[in-house]
């Protein structure tokens, strides 16, 4: 284990602390620091797929309380609720779920092009870097103007 | 152009929100104005923050989203049709949050953030760590600007007291500060206390901030923690009560995995709690060498660790006097100018001024209301300044459209008008002052020791709200040569002291309020080029409470009193015998039910006494004997009044100049005054024409004293009026105007 600290002398620090555990018989090892780096998500791609994930309304979210107690008889109700007005609720979302369905598939084409333009612009941009970077040959002369042979 | 923020959610306490109202201020001590706005916000800051739906911008704004959780705010940045930028906090880490209700917020912010750099101006971020995750997701202007906290509020006088008893014990005392939520691994901080009550039987750990119960987890910790001896958790506390816990800490440990910054590291070293904290994602950064940092959770090591911090004098004294160290560095002024710098990047900076050669200086005069029949303290002394300064300035005043000193109602048009041939520009007020909530506010908070974003949001309650105004002064401040504002108390001068501090005369009218006590207004002390203030008594007052406040000049108030006549108002009033007059507003604030009280212990003892007069406009029902109220009364009326009564009464004890006394004086009348007044004392002490009443019991004496003594009191009243002529105070004006146009 490393101390970070301008004020301290970290290492004096650490060896007496060890001292006392080993006086004490303790040993340990550390716990283990779960390091993952966050994603980077792409918003035209992850729109979609959660668009998808999220496109039927008559799917419930997990059912959640922050409540204790008494106060978690909500959660009970809410289950119970779906389990009997299912029939209801498809039938009372179920022209919403058209609706979001194709909204799903407009944004997926339309996420689609983007993306797909995006990739176009980026190669002709590079391409026209390349050709601005190649080097070319100066052009011809140009013939003095003069009097017609004719 | 303005410098707006988006915030998802505004809730006092909450870092984010914190770091707006820091900002907002950095801003206006830049030059820049702007406003908050947010998708929900806690009940009762209306005033400090709008909703979204109310965002209007001109092209040269600049909009800046706080960024720290997925919201809809993002898709509303992109379209703003002016600059843009994000403010980024940082997102809590999705691996911790997988299958909660928050990850799919958590991703949607992830995914939002990558989104909206390829369409912003301006990037920031609050650490130096989450500028590289910025630039990582694609951004390319991108700046850090640290956040900080404001050391004073964290001093031990800060400390709630009942918290502070309820807390006092000799056992070792670890302290956390976060909300229990799964990132911040609160399953390690009792870990670490187990292993510390190994080492002390009797050690506590105390734990502010909200529980996220939504997870089953830290449900199961909840209980875990109730469990465990010495464990407390305290769930939200106020800003005294957080200071009180800081404070009771022998240690501050934070085993949180993922920080954007970590503010609670920078409050624990501002109240002087040695630091050890897990060295996790920015956390290093803002320690920056100061308290400890580890980078393994050996449990029974770090305890060892803990108890030798918190209990070795010399080890917690050196730490602790590092951290302070890092503090300075890590101040409001470094971040501004941080700042500074990221809003010159997008061609944001103060406009420079070109140094016009003009006869007559251009001064701009701040005040909260302006106008014939407008009645006040500072309004009148206003408009009096502007009056005799005429000849000398070429003045505008700027205020707002109400007459109402209670409501800020817009009742005048807004714009350009004249009044007695002075250019008059009125903004109308965002919303009227709401007195009830106003008023149950300041029950709730005055006395108690508070974070800036409560004192900001009281003074965006008090009002007037001029948008209009600081918009004018951030964009065309540079046309006027100077300022002077009147009365530090209200937004309308006291946020527009940061923004044109530097060319400010500022004439406070300050007394001894509650609201004085708000650390938000030092810098409307302290900006100004210099401080008119009225008397010696409000020079000390400012003074002691704040230490570093810019230069300051006694000048007050001249009262140049025309011909009088007591005889006249006898007779129009239908007078036979003596009278006592006080002429103000009739109201509980005044001080009137004391005087009603002290004025019938007066009717009890003498079966002659004079009558009492009250003139002026009346909130009150009165109907003791021997009280007569007149309501509003004309000018030379007021004269006739004062000359023809027996005394003067002045029963307010929060007075700054009290014109009263000086235009009671001005005529000969002597001035029985409300003792508990610093300045209506120091006036009586000073003049020797009158008295001082502590009590009824005094003001019975000083009613009889008048009596007997009046004529010699009257000899001294006119000697001391005439030292405060109009000469002498427009002199002094002009001395300070022109040394601070001199000095540019």
């Amino acid at each position: 284990m490393k101390l970070l600290g301008r004020d301290i002398d970290a290492r004096e620090l650490l060896r007496v602390a060890r001292e006392r555990l080993e006086a004490r018989g303790i040993r340990e090892d550390a716990r283990a620091v779960e390091e993952e780096p966050e994603p980077l998500l792409e918003p035209l791609s992850f729109l979609v797929r959660s668009l998808e994930s999220n496109e039927d309304p008559t799917v419930g979210l997990p059912i959640l309380s922050h409540r204790t107690g008494l106060g978690r008889s909500v959660v009970a109700a809410k289950w119970l609720f779906r389990r009997t007005c299912q029939v209801f609720i498809n039938e009372a979302l179920g022209r919403q779920r058209l609706f979001n369905a194709q909204v799903r598939d407009l944004s997926a084409q339309l996420a689609a092009e983007v993306i797909q333009l995006r990739a176009r612009v980026e190669a002709l941009e590079a391409e026209k870097r390349a050709w601005e970077a190649t080097p070319r040959l100066s052009p011809p002369p140009r013939r003095r103007p003069g009097k017609s042979r004719r | 152009m303005a410098v707006h923020q988006l915030v998802p959610h505004f809730r006092i306490g909450d870092a984010t929100a914190q770091a707006a109202v820091h900002f907002q201020a950095l801003l206006r001590r830049l030059g820049h104005w702007g406003e908050l706005f947010s998708v929900s916000q806690d009940a009762g800051t209306e005033a400090l923050v709008q909703p979204v739906e109310a965002l209007r911008v001109q092209p040269t704004d600049l909009v800046l989203l706080h960024h720290a959780i997925g919201s809809r705010l993002s898709a509303r940045l992109l379209h703003v049709p002016c600059r843009r930028g994000v403010v980024f906090h940082n997102l809590s880490p999705v691996r911790f949050y997988r299958g909660t209700p928050l990850e799919p917020l958590l991703l949607a912010g992830r995914a939002q953030l990558t989104g909206m750099a390829g369409h912003v101006d301006l990037a920031i971020g609050v650490s130096e760590f989450n500028s590289a995750e910025l630039r990582r997701a694609g951004y390319a202007n991108v700046h850090t600007v640290p956040l900080f906290v404001e050391p004073e509020r964290f001093g031990p006088d800060r400390a709630d007291r009942a918290m502070q008893t309820r807390l006092a014990s000799p056992a070792f005392t670890g302290v956390s500060v976060s909300r229990v939520v799964p990132h911040k691994r609160f399953e390690d901080l009792l870990a670490l206390h187990r292993e510390v009550l190994r080492l002390r039987p009797d050690a506590r750990l105390l734990v502010v901030g909200g529980v996220d119960r939504l997870y089953p987890a830290v449900r199961a910790l909840e209980a875990e923690a109730a469990r465990t001896p010495g464990v407390e958790l305290l769930g939200r506390v106020s800003h005294g009560e957080l200071v009180a816990v800081y404070r009771s800490g022998s240690v501050f440990v934070s085993m949180s995995e993922h920080e954007g910054f970590g503010v609670p590291l920078l409050e624990a070293m501002a109240a002087d709690v040695p630091v050890l904290a897990y060295a996790a994602a920015a956390v290093p950064e803002t320690l920056g060498g100061a308290g400890i940092g580890f980078d393994e959770k050996r449990f029974a090591l770090l305890a060892e660790l803990a108890v030798r911090l918190g209990t070795d004098a010399r080890l917690r004294t050196r730490v602790v006097a590092g951290q302070r160290r890092r503090l300075a560095v890590l101040g409001a002024d470094h971040s501004q100018e941080r700042l500074g710098a990221a809003l010159q990047s997008v061609g944001l900076h103060r406009p420079a001024r070109a140094r016009p050669r003009r006869r007559r200086p251009r001064v701009g005069i701040i005040v909260q209301r302006y106008g014939p029949g407008i009645t006040g303290g500072a309004e009148a002394l206003a408009a009096q300044v502007v009056t005799r300064l005429l000849p000398h300035w070429e003045m505008r005043v700027l205020t707002s459209c109400a007459t109402d000193h209670l409501r800020w109602d817009n009742t005048l048009p807004p714009g350009e008008s004249t009044v007695d041939g002075v250019p008059v520009l009125r903004f109308p007020s965002r919303r009227p002052r709401p007195m009830e909530e106003l008023n149950a506010l300041s029950r709730r908070l005055f006395g108690h020791s508070l974070d800036r974003a409560e004192e900001e949001n009281w003074m965006a309650l008090q009002g007037p709200l001029l948008p209009g105004l600081w918009r004018h002064l951030a964009e065309r401040g540079t046309e006027y040569d100077g300022f002077v504002a009147f009365t530090y108390l209200f937004v309308s001068t006291a946020w527009s002291v940061p923004l044109v501090g530097d060319r400010m005369l500022l004439v406070p009218t300050a007394h001894d309020e509650e609201a004085l006590a708000f650390d938000a207004y030092a810098e409307v002390f302290e900006r100004p080029r210099a401080l008119l203030v009225n008397t010696p008594e409000e020079l000390e007052l400012v003074a002691r409470r704040f230490p570093r406040h810019a230069r300051a000049r006694v000048v007050g108030a001249g009262v140049d009193a025309p011909p009088a006549r007591g005889d006249r108002f006898r007779a129009r009033f239908e007078l036979p015998g003596p009278y006592l007059f006080y002429l103000g507003r009739v109201e509980r604030g005044k001080g009137i039910p004391e005087l009603l009280a002290a004025y019938a212990r007066l009717r009890a003892t003498s079966p002659h006494a004079p009558d009492l007069i009250l003139a002026g406009e009346a909130s009150m029902d009165i109907q003791e004997e021997g009280v007569r109220v007149l309501g509003r009364v004309g000018e030379q009326e007021k004269w006739d009044g004062l000359a023809g009564a027996l005394a003067a009464v002045v029963p307010s004890a929060k007075e700054s100049l009290s014109l009263l006394a000086l235009e009671a004086f001005a005529v000969g009348t002597p001035v029985l005054g409300n003792a508990a007044s610093p300045v209506v004392r120091g006036h009586v002490e000073r003049s020797r024409a009158g008295m001082a009443y502590a009590d009824a019991d005094g003001f019975v004496e000083g009613v009889a004293r008048v009596e007997r003594e009046r004529a010699a009191l009257s000899r001294a009243a006119r000697r001391y009026a005439g030292k405060h002529g109009w000469t002498q105070v427009v002199k002094a004006y002009r001395e300070e105007m022109d040394a601070m146009t001199r000095a540019r």
